[in-house]
């Protein structure tokens, strides 16, 4: 079977027959190829002339090839050339990065440090604003206790012995300490608020403000008429700062009016939904799910003329002076509302009353929530 | 001779001194006041040292009315060292302050204030309050 099996030379083809039938096998072959029959002189002449001839072309070739193998070493040179000059250039763009790198990371300590440091000098600043505050609320107010206290005496125990107009001096002396002692608290107040961390709580808006209005007689008939329109919800907010807000609020209703009329007030709450209000509320796109809760505070007061109305709400700004008053509750107002994430609004005109209003989250997210029903709806 | 029972006032601010004699004048009220004018003074008087050893003139009170910012040693101070001394225990301390600060009413109950009031501009409500504090303490049945 297979080529051992017929081992007759020539048939099959020589690389299969070499390759299959053993190294043995060859010589015999290489034999057979010797004894073909032909001039074997001519033949030789032929190979050598033919030799010679392949020498040349293999001369020229290599000739050719070493001339190409220069061009190629000039290529390759300048090849190399460049890839030096870029591999130098890396090397120092790499450096360059590296330098940039650990400067940057200097900065980046450095930073981080003045971040501390300014942090630590901040603190130190606002322990000593405590300091400066308390010291405002302990040694400036003791010489206007003073002047009040004593100008007061002085007034009852000289009703016969002064003249009215000499009387009268020292009645502006007693109120001119009782202003500015009212001033140096609202000041300190306002410097409190803007301090206070308010943590968020859920504030019941309706007790809050129905309480105030028992516990206050200048809120109650017959010095005003004040008319809670709506049960007000529980709102996200601070007891304390709310406080400060709604009492500010009421103050205002019932002090801006026309000499002699009752202050006619009315209080109610609406639910709005963010976007509608203002431009900026359109930024906080998770809450504008939720409604806010806003407050109305309407009076029929003197009003405020437009170009007033972002004034008010500045520290120290009084548009009329025959109103008592220190310039600081509307922005108190602000600021308390500013810091529970809501807004505050106006909407006013002479002889016409004016309308505050506070808009603040409503606290459905909290364990106890209360639905926003009112009583008798707008 | 029955004499009455004194209170001694700890206060450094002359003006305030003058305010509660004239209140205590109005409240109708006769009782001695002796003045302690800082921290150092009140405990010193209290302690009986130097010219306080005389108890003929520096009777010891019934009720002590204490400022908190004083000089040299503060009501605190002053309050602390009171309720260290065993016969002082159960003395009527009462703090009499401008500050209006949470912690200094907490810190002042903590130190074992007998009460704590916030100083007040009017002579009327100043006598009002102290008439009430003669009321509680400076009274013959109280002070026995």
């Amino acid at each position: 079977m297979g080529a051992n099996a017929t081992p007759s030379a020539g048939k099959p083809p020589p690389e299969r027959a070499a390759s299959s039938s053993g190294s043995d096998r060859e010589p015999s072959q290489l034999a057979a190829h010797e004894d073909t029959p032909g001039c074997l002189d001519s033949q030789k002449v032929g190979e050598t002339a033919q030799f010679h001839e392949n020498m040349l072309a293999m001369n020229e070739a290599l000739m050719v090839g070493s001339v190409r193998q220069h061009d190629l070493t000039d290529a390759a040179n300048s090849l190399n050339a460049r890839l030096q000059a870029e591999i130098v250039e890396r090397t120092q763009v790499e450096a360059a990065l590296l330098a940039a790198r650990t400067e940057l990371a200097q900065a980046n300590a450095e930073l981080e440090q003045k971040v501390l440091d300014r942090t630590a000098s901040l603190q130190e600043t606002v322990a000593e604003l405590e300091h400066f505050s308390y010291t405002i609320t302990h040694d400036m107010r003791a010489p206007l206790r003073a002047m009040y206290s004593l100008g007061g005496v002085l007034m009852e125990e000289c009703t016969e012995c002064l003249k009215p107009s000499r009387l009268e001096y020292i009645r502006q002396i007693v109120d001119a300490a009782e202003r500015m002692d009212k001033l140096i608290t609202d000041a300190l107040q306002y410097s409190g608020v803007v301090r206070q961390h308010f943590e968020p709580e859920p504030v019941d808006a309706d007790a809050l403000l129905r309480g105030m209005l028992k516990s206050y007689p200048e809120f109650q008939p017959p010095h005003a008429n004040i008319h809670i329109d709506t049960h007000l919800p529980v709102v996200l907010g601070n007891q304390a700062g709310l406080t400060q807000c709604f009492s500010n609020l009421l103050a205002n209703a019932v002090k801006f009016v026309h000499p002699g009329q009752i202050p006619e007030v009315r209080v109610w709450a609406e639910s709005v939904q963010s976007q509608q209000t203002e431009e900026g509320a359109i930024e906080h796109a998770p809450s504008t799910l939720n409604p806010l809760v806003r407050i109305w505070f309407e009076d029929k007061g003197i009003g405020i003329e437009k170009q007033y109305h972002d004034k008010i709400w500045q520290m120290f700004q009084q548009l009329n002076k025959s109103y008592e008053g220190t310039g600081i509750g509307l922005a108190l107002v602000r600021k308390v509302v500013d810091r529970l994430g809501g807004k505050v609004g106006v909407e006013s005109e002479p002889g016409h009353g004016s309308r505050f209003w506070i808009e603040l989250k409503p606290a459905n997210s909290q364990p106890h929530p209360k639905p926003l029903t009112p009583d008798h709806p707008q | 001779m029955i004499s009455q029972p004194v209170m001694l006032y700890v206060e450094d601010e002359r003006t305030d001194v003058l305010l509660l004699r004239v209140a205590f004048t109005r409240a109708g009220l006769t009782n001695p006041v002796h003045i302690a004018v800082d921290g150092a003074e009140a405990i010193d008087y209290l302690a009986g040292n130097g010219p306080f050893a005389d108890r003929n003139q520096h009777p010891l009170p019934a009720l002590v009315l204490l400022d908190l910012n004083l000089p040299k040693k503060s009501g605190f101070e002053v309050l602390k060292w009171i309720r260290q001394q065993p016969q002082f225990s159960s003395l009527p301390v009462v703090i009499y302050t401008s500050s209006v600060g949470l912690i200094d009413k907490d810190t002042a109950r903590l130190f074992g204030a007998t009460d704590y009031f916030v100083k007040r501009s009017g002579v009327d409500r100043i006598a009002e309050l102290v008439r009430s504090l003669a009321e509680r303490w400076l009274t013959q049945s109280a002070s026995a």
